[in-house]
């Protein structure tokens, strides 16, 4: 005999079983998940950092960056304008060009050629 | 690794995979956990919209925790289960200070209410009376009947002994049972059923 006051154990199961196969995920959940996922994702997240600041690093961070800035700012301005006390990198060019032409001559006449007929 | 044997992977390992920057990963875990979390979710709080924040957060959750996952000391599964029904808790007993009717907000008809009309008031029926339930009790009986999960398991996310997880089981059961018998002729079940 049936319990009129309660439904069956099989209808139950029944409505279970349609419970357990019903519920569907949103599909803009399933995206905000994955998008989560990404966002988190622990290596993802160092592996970013390193590719911005890699080069960053290599040159010794802001002080080896402020280094090389003041070298190069330095060199550029003995270069255009040298002060006294430095000898001229200009002056050091031109005479390496006579020495040179000398070295050159004494170097012809030793084997007896005539420079002014060469 | 070829995309078939990362499938086969348990939920353990891709974890450990995620963690480890294989977002594909990712994506496998999502479509394994994703429904079950959502679905205990939905049937914990009787509400589609608020069973979607739940079940974000929960995974939120599970994408943090992966750098400092201990692999073989739980299962995915059950971790899951139990940070959702702890959020479910937090939730319902929110609304319960503001005095939010839970099951006033009830029926939450899915996108096919029109197609399967007495199928859906069927479930509508049945999460009015998952609702009606004490907190534990109902949750038991979610992971019990719905989602299939055997009493070690329910007892180890509900942090309860065996015994305590049939018990409560049980008088879900019959609870659903004269809960759902009032609406007995409406649902289309007969005397027989």
């Amino acid at each position: 005999m049936t319990d009129k006051r309660k439904i069956t154990d099989q209808a139950l199961d029944d409505l279970f079983a349609d419970a357990s196969h019903q519920t569907q995920v949103p599909k803009t959940l399933s995206a905000r998940v994955l998008e989560d996922a990404e966002r988190l994702q622990p290596v993802r997240r160092k592996s970013q950092h390193r590719k911005s600041t890699g080069f960053f690093e290599m040159l010794g961070g802001w002080q080896g960056l402020g280094g090389l800035v003041a070298a190069g700012c330095t060199g550029l301005w003995i270069g255009v304008s040298p002060p006294a006390a430095v000898p001229d990198p200009a002056a050091w060019l031109g005479a390496s060009d006579v020495e040179s032409a000398q070295t050159e001559a004494v170097y012809e006449t030793a084997f007896g050629w005539d420079l002014e007929e060469g | 690794m070829p995309r078939d044997s990362v499938e086969n992977l348990s939920e353990d390992a891709l974890l450990m995979r995620y963690a480890a920057g294989d977002r594909r990963a990712a994506a496998l875990l999502t479509e394994r956990c994703l429904p079950r979390v959502f679905r205990h979710a939905r049937r914990l709080l009787g509400d589609a919209a608020a069973a979607e924040d739940v079940a974000q957060e929960a995974m939120i959750r599970l994408w943090k925790i992966a750098p400092d996952w201990r692999s073989g000391e739980a299962q995915v599964g059950t971790w899951l289960y139990r940070v959702t029904a702890n959020l479910c808790t937090d939730m319902l007993r929110k609304r319960r200070m503001v005095g939010i009717d839970v099951i006033a907000q009830m029926p939450d008809p899915g996108p096919d209410a029109t197609e399967h009309l007495q199928s859906t008031a069927r479930q509508d029926a049945l999460q009015t009376a998952l609702n009606a339930l004490p907190d534990r009790q109902r949750e038991a009986v979610v992971l019990r009947h719905i989602e299939g999960l055997g009493n070690p398991e329910i007892a180890e996310i509900m942090d309860l002994s065996t015994r305590a997880v049939e018990s409560l089981t049980a008088r879900g059961r019959r609870a659903l049972q004269h809960l759902l018998a009032a609406q007995k002729e409406a649902l289309g079940y007969t005397d027989d059923g």
